[in-house]
């Protein structure tokens, strides 16, 4: 069955993302101790202590055998730099990224969609009307513009929008809207550009043909019998501008000073905290693959030239 | 464009010029970098002073010339972003041209390398191979490198697996040429044209991604400028000094653009 197949090719994906991550790391140029003694925070002593408790001065593969046979029982290891268990600060720290993550993803996929259908509108002739070249330009430059400016902008919004807020619900939905519609700019037009490109080369298509045949008129027109058809392809897109969500709440994080999964693993990487950074990322091909199996799966369920057998 | 219609769209659409404007930016700076390189450096000032004769555009938080630092950084985020596209054209291309013309096992575990490799987001991978590599310049190029070179290794493959059957190939196989030779002559001609094409338009996509590692601190040494660490600290000044951080933004999101612009004009002049 091939949902099966699509599962047990995942978790392939998964693994070797994992086992990559946990040789980059090892093999690569960033200590960890080094970190913590040029910060003072430990003495040489301490440091090769701390080595021999955390396993560090163990051959790479029976590192690696405690690490998977860890992972099979749920146990991510603990922060060389806090001590902290890994799977409690992963779960603390989503409890920050994945609200903003939905929100933006929401955001950008609802925009995108709409502009997208904006930008793609002819008339009968098939050319372009202002709307939709204007449209289209906001589109290519929105898609262009870095996260952290966006952020930036939406940053200094944020704050007569705060003081103006009278209650502290509203205030959270502030605090959770402004780096989520940061977040959408850049990721709901890149959606929006592919929405007007999906619109604009179905038009070669058969269905089309047939539909005109039919006396549906020439112009493109945003009708919810070719919205199955757009959405298919803009699904798999959809799943897989979660990518960009990750790269993209580090920037958005690290700008609005929140906490969550991005910025520890930006701060992670840089201190060469090995389980943090090996468990962020394996966690990060775990929902890019989760996602796009459910895409792919969405995707059949609306387009019935995609099903297979 | 194609005009609406129907059978018009799968014919080749006319051919363009290549767009002027964008090819005007990046050549300004280009220069720009260049006179950098060749002018002294202007004298520190006070930090975040206004523009005047002195400094034109102003001066940033450590009192730098801004203007100077906003040419010098354009040609690094280029360098660095040049540098990632075309590690990965070299990756990519060799490792499709491999698997596309050996076939057989060879074929088949190269092409599941880059199932794996292509089923992980890009800027994942990138950050492995940072966490490996450590911070800095060079390490974000090779991350932002390998991170995409996949794309261009299915890519390769493709055209690869086509040439494979013409009869020139064929026959130059008849004849005896192997490995290397075949590639130089046989496949690199052809592949060349439609490898160099998307690689314009994952340029866009390597500036973005350097760009944005170096402004999260992964650029390493803090006095190079490039815009991403640029953008990185004129952050730290946004509320005395927002137009810093706008310059930086606007320059960056303009250079994609026209990076973008030039990519999709060679994509459409390949025919595709």
């Amino acid at each position: 069955m091939s949902f099966l197949r699509r599962l047990l090719e995942g978790l392939i994906v998964v693994w070797a993302v994992a086992t990559l991550a946990f040789f980059a790391l090892r093999i690569g140029r960033v200590d960890p101790m080094a970190a913590l003694l040029s910060q003072g925070l430990a003495t040489g002593q301490q440091a090769a202590d701390m080595r021999r408790l955390l396993g560090l001065d163990r051959p790479l593969l029976a590192q690696y055998a405690d690490y998977l046979s860890g992972i099979a029982r749920g146990d991510l290891g603990r922060s060389i730099f806090s001590g902290q268990d890994v799977a409690g600060m992963i779960a603390e720290a989503a409890g920050y990224t994945v609200p903003l993550a939905v929100v933006a993803w929401l955001l950008s996929v609802i925009f995108g969609i709409g502009f997208g259908a904006v930008a793609s509108r002819r008339d009968e002739r098939g050319t372009r009307g202002r709307i939709g070249r204007i449209t289209g330009a906001l589109l290519a430059i929105g898609a262009a513009t870095p996260v952290a400016w966006s952020g930036l902008i939406l940053l200094w919004a944020s704050v007569p929008l705060l003081s103006a807020a009278a209650t502290e619900p509203v205030r959270a939905a502030v605090r959770l809207l402004m780096p989520a519609a940061a977040l959408a700019v850049t990721v709901g037009c890149s959606i929006g550009r592919a929405t007007e490109s999906s619109i604009r080369q179905s038009r070669g298509e058969p269905f089309r043909l047939a539909m005109q045949a039919h006396g549906f008129p020439r112009g493109i027109r945003f009708d919810w019998r070719l919205l199955r058809a757009y959405l298919a392809p803009l699904l798999a897109l959809a799943g897989m501008e979660a990518a960009f969500l990750l790269g993209g709440t580090m920037i958005t994080e690290v700008v609005f000073a929140r906490p969550g999964l991005g910025r520890m693993l930006v701060d992670a990487i840089l201190r060469g905290d090995y389980p943090v950074v090996q468990a962020v990322l394996a966690l990060a091909a775990l929902g890019y693959v989760f996602f796009g199996i459910i895409a792919d799966f969405a995707a059949a369920v609306l387009d019935p030239r995609l099903r297979d057998g | 464009m194609n005009q609406a219609g129907t059978l018009s769209s799968s014919l080749p659409s006319e051919r363009r010029d290549i767009p002027r404007a964008a090819l005007l930016w990046l050549l300004v700076i280009i220069a720009g970098g260049i006179w950098t390189v060749l002018f002294p450096v202007p004298a520190q000032g006070l930090p975040l002073q206004s523009p005047s004769w002195q400094h034109w555009l102003g001066t940033d938080l450590l009192g730098r010339d801004f203007g100077w630092r906003l040419l010098a950084g354009g040609i690094h985020t280029l360098a660095v972003a040049t540098a990632a596209a075309c590690l990965s054209i070299l990756l990519g291309g060799t490792w499709g041209m491999a698997a596309g013309v050996s076939g057989g096992w060879i074929d088949r575990v190269l092409n599941r390398m880059m199932d794996v490799a292509l089923s992980v987001p890009a800027l994942i991978l990138a950050l492995v191979i940072l966490a490996a590599l450590g911070p800095g310049e060079m390490a974000v190029a090779i991350a932002v490198g390998v991170g995409g070179a996949a794309t261009f290794a299915r890519l390769a493959r493709a055209e690869a697996m086509q040439i494979r059957n013409r009869e020139y190939f064929l026959a130059s196989r008849a004849l005896a040429a192997r490995g290397i030779r075949m590639m130089r002559s046989h496949l690199l001609p052809n592949i060349a044209g439609p490898l160099s094409a998307y690689g314009a338009l994952h340029f866009g996509w390597a500036l973005v991604n350097a760009a944005s590692l170096t402004f999260l601190g992964f650029g390493g040494s803090p006095s190079a400028a490039e815009w991403g660490r640029m953008l990185g600290e004129a952050r730290l000044v946004f509320w005395q000094a927002p137009a810093q951080a706008a310059a930086i933004a606007l320059v960056l999101a303009v250079t994609v653009l026209a990076v973008q612009r030039i990519g999709r004009w060679g994509m459409e002049r390949d025919g595709r």
